[in-house]
């Protein structure tokens, strides 16, 4: 009988000890916690987000496709500004770390298309410059508003002020904010000298 | 349920034991902390192939946490360890197989502590 006792006892404990510490420790530690994921597509392009510690697939894709749709709204405002802007010689491409690059009199400019600033780290920009080497300035388009610590956050890695914000919530008058950056940018309208940050 | 085998094992086995050895007449205790050991590890094995997120709909996309990426390294040295220490919870049984460690055989101790690290680690994995 005390064998019997002293089996289950073991038995028991093992799953026992296991349990509390997965309750006690494991589950708090990651409790809220946000994970860096990198998504690499068919084109060889990655990019980074942040993900809630255990978020299911669905959520996953959801925040991929709310990304993915952004992008081509960026794009197709991108095309238009290039289109209306013809004698002007601009060449716009995909690039593999940045969305877009934006060729223009020499000048290289890397563009992305972010629709959650939140799932974000400012930290990644400075990422962009590593590894796009060439990229003149950056110039971030986000679905939201721009949130002030991301911003402080981006001063501390962009000591040479090489990136611009366009904040346009919900796709709001996303053409007329990127015509206006650009124009500035590019300098191809000095009468519209208007940065957006 | 698969929860339920799989932290119900440990009893399982250590009943199993119980059963032949009361049934048969035979000395098996030697057995569980080694068999216990060997399952931790066998639980430890599948964790180190890296999970790649699946997103619905988009097959030709891979999605890699960076967390799981540094937590590999830490796996592999767990296997390392375990392997080591099934070698050790053998030699015990074998060697002394009659020795306590919390009133509990030396070598049960040993596998059960793997089986229950294994368990743990396999928690963390499902987090990062």
């Amino acid at each position: 009988m005390n064998e019997l006792l002293a089996v289950i006892a073991a038995g028991a404990l093992i799953p026992a000890i296991s349990l509390i510490v997965k309750k006690l420790i494991v589950d708090r530690i990651f409790e809220g916690r946000e994970s860096e994921i990198s998504i690499r597509g068919k084109d060889g392009k990655e990019f980074k987000l942040l993900l809630d510690s255990g978020a299911s697939s669905e959520e996953l894709r959801d925040i991929f496709e709310s990304e993915i749709e952004f992008e081509a709204e960026v794009k197709k405002n991108l095309e238009r500004f290039i289109r209306s802007h013809e004698k002007y010689d601009l060449k716009l491409s995909n690039g593999k770390q940045v969305d877009f690059l934006l060729f223009s009199n020499g000048r290289r400019i890397g563009i992305e298309a972010k629709s959650n600033a939140d799932r974000f780290k400012a930290k990644w920009i400075s990422s962009y410059f590593k590894e796009s080497s060439g990229i003149d300035e950056l110039i971030m388009i986000l679905d939201s508003k721009i949130p002030e610590n991301f911003l402080n956050e981006v001063k501390t890695y962009d000591k040479n002020m090489k990136v611009k914000f366009i904040s346009s919530p919900r796709g709001k008058e996303l053409s007329k904010s990127i015509g206006n950056v650009l124009e500035t940018e590019l300098g191809l309208n000095k009468s519209l000298h208007r940065t957006s940050r | 349920m698969y929860a339920v085998l799989i932290y119900g094992f440990p009893l399982t086995l250590l009943g199993f034991e119980w059963g032949l050895r009361t049934m048969l007449s035979v000395d098996s205790t030697g057995f569980a902390g080694p068999t216990l050991a060997a399952a931790g590890l066998s639980f430890l094995m599948p964790l180190i192939k890296p999970k790649q997120k699946l997103i619905p709909g988009h097959d030709n996309v891979i999605a890699i946490s960076k967390a799981e990426a540094a937590f590999m390294p830490f796996l592999w040295l767990f296997v390392f360890a375990f392997l080591f220490c099934w070698t050790w919870s053998c030699y015990m049984s074998l060697v002394f197989p009659r020795d306590k460690t919390l009133g509990f055989d030396s070598h049960l101790v040993i596998g059960g502590s793997l089986y229950s690290i294994s368990l743990i680690l396999t928690a963390i994995k499902e987090k990062v």
